[in-house]
């Protein structure tokens, strides 16, 4: 499940920690979410990123406790061309719409962490693992986001990266669907 | 020169441009820092990291506020990352990710080295060169980032590696052209101090 795994790490911190960062569709949707959240500026800053991380947590307990979801790869797919969209809409898109779609993307994520979790882990610092580095490329994003706004045509170029990313989603939802031997190819 | 005195006059607070970007890498050694350590282990940490941060360090204390203008580091930068890349295509052949992973008992496959060294590197490399033209701090970092590594990261091919096999001292997959990218990198880190120098006589 979800792209690129390739490393398993020491069962602990270690393994949580390198999930989100090793899969390529779990990155750009968390990166994109501090983006988005510097686009939107004010509170949202620390709102939409902490809105994912805490749903994420729980999405994360679901999965390690063995309870389903439906369709996850491609509630992940989704997650990163929504993240994509919401960029892309640039000033239209709301703070509060932001955490609604935050919420649903972060369950979706966490629940990914949770169902590859190693068999030998402590939930607890598996769990820490990938909350830190969650809310490491939270913090990258945003910080990425704020610097791309200090040019006069950054909001221009968010909303482009964010159609770049929106159409990188549509490929992972096609290798989910299986729907296209292309897309399987698209990317690495 | 005017214009970056526009951008962050030294005797004022660092620009909002500037300080995001300290804390980008900031944030990114960090997280990077970790993945690698994680991935590789100590010894790739401490040569990678080891160049983040003195390179960190360096911008910090000379160049931020000034970025160096491009004619002056641009070339060599180029000319030290063609030689660079050449020199990954000799780890590449002779099978580098293998022997370094076994000699430092971590799994370091080809694909891994092929992702990180051969499709991720040159992303930020080509970013650096953008960021150097336009004058952009990022692209400043990028730019002592790359020298420091050249000149800290390089040498271990010569001096390490080839020892770390059983003690004696043989051919070691990347060795034949590791010094290469040395050269301009010591000349862009000459250039960029030299400008640096006279930023700050032109200021007092």
């Amino acid at each position: 499940m979800v792209f690129a795994h390739v490393f398993a790490g020491d069962g602990g911190p270690g393994a949580g920690f390198m999930h989100p960062l090793t899969g390529a569709d779990h990155l750009v949707a968390m990166f994109c979410i501090g983006v988005l959240s510097a686009r939107i500026g004010g509170r949202a800053i620390w709102t939409v990123p902490s809105v994912f991380v805490s749903m994420m947590l729980v999405g994360g307990l679901a999965g390690m406790r063995g309870i389903d979801l439906p369709a996850p790869e491609l509630g992940i797919a989704v997650s990163v061309l929504g993240v994509g969209a919401l960029l892309a809409l640039g000033d239209r898109t709301t703070a509060m719409l932001a955490c609604v779609a935050a919420a649903f993307f972060g369950l979706y994520h966490g629940f990914a962490h949770g169902r590859e979790m190693p068999l030998v882990s402590s939930a607890a610092l598996y769990a820490l693992g990938f909350v830190v580095s969650t809310a490491g490329l939270h913090v990258a994003g945003a910080l990425t986001g704020a610097l791309t706004l200090c040019r006069p045509t950054g909001a221009a170029r968010l909303r482009v990266a964010g159609a770049v990313v929106g159409m990188a989603g549509v490929i992972f939802a096609a290798r989910a669907l299986g729907l296209s031997a292309l897309a399987w190819r698209a990317l690495p | 020169m005017s214009r970056l005195v526009e951008r962050d006059n030294p005797r004022t607070a660092l620009g909002r441009e500037t300080r995001l970007s300290i804390a980008l890498v900031a944030v990114f050694i960090v997280t990077y820092g970790t993945m690698l350590y994680l991935q590789a282990g100590l010894m790739v940490v401490g040569i990678v990291c080891g160049a983040m941060i003195a390179g960190f360090v360096a911008w910090l204390r000379t160049t931020l506020r000034r970025p160096p203008s491009p004619g002056a580091i641009l070339p060599s930068y180029l000319i030290a990352l063609a030689l660079f890349l050449f020199h990954v295509l000799e780890e590449y052949v002779f099978g580098f990710a293998g022997r370094i992973a076994s000699a430092a008992h971590v799994h370091w496959s080809d694909p891994q080295f092929v992702e990180v060294i051969v499709l991720f590197g040159p992303i930020v490399w080509i970013a650096g060169a953008i960021g150097i033209y336009k004058r952009h701090p990022l692209g400043n970092y990028v730019a002592w980032f790359f020298f420091v590594g050249m000149m800290l990261g390089e040498p271990t091919h010569m001096l390490v590696f080839p020892f770390m096999e059983g003690g004696r001292y043989h051919y070691f997959p990347g060795m034949w052209t590791s010094l290469f990218p040395m050269v301009p990198a010591s000349y862009g880190i000459w250039r960029m101090l030299q400008d640096d120098r006279a930023a700050q006589r032109a200021d007092s």
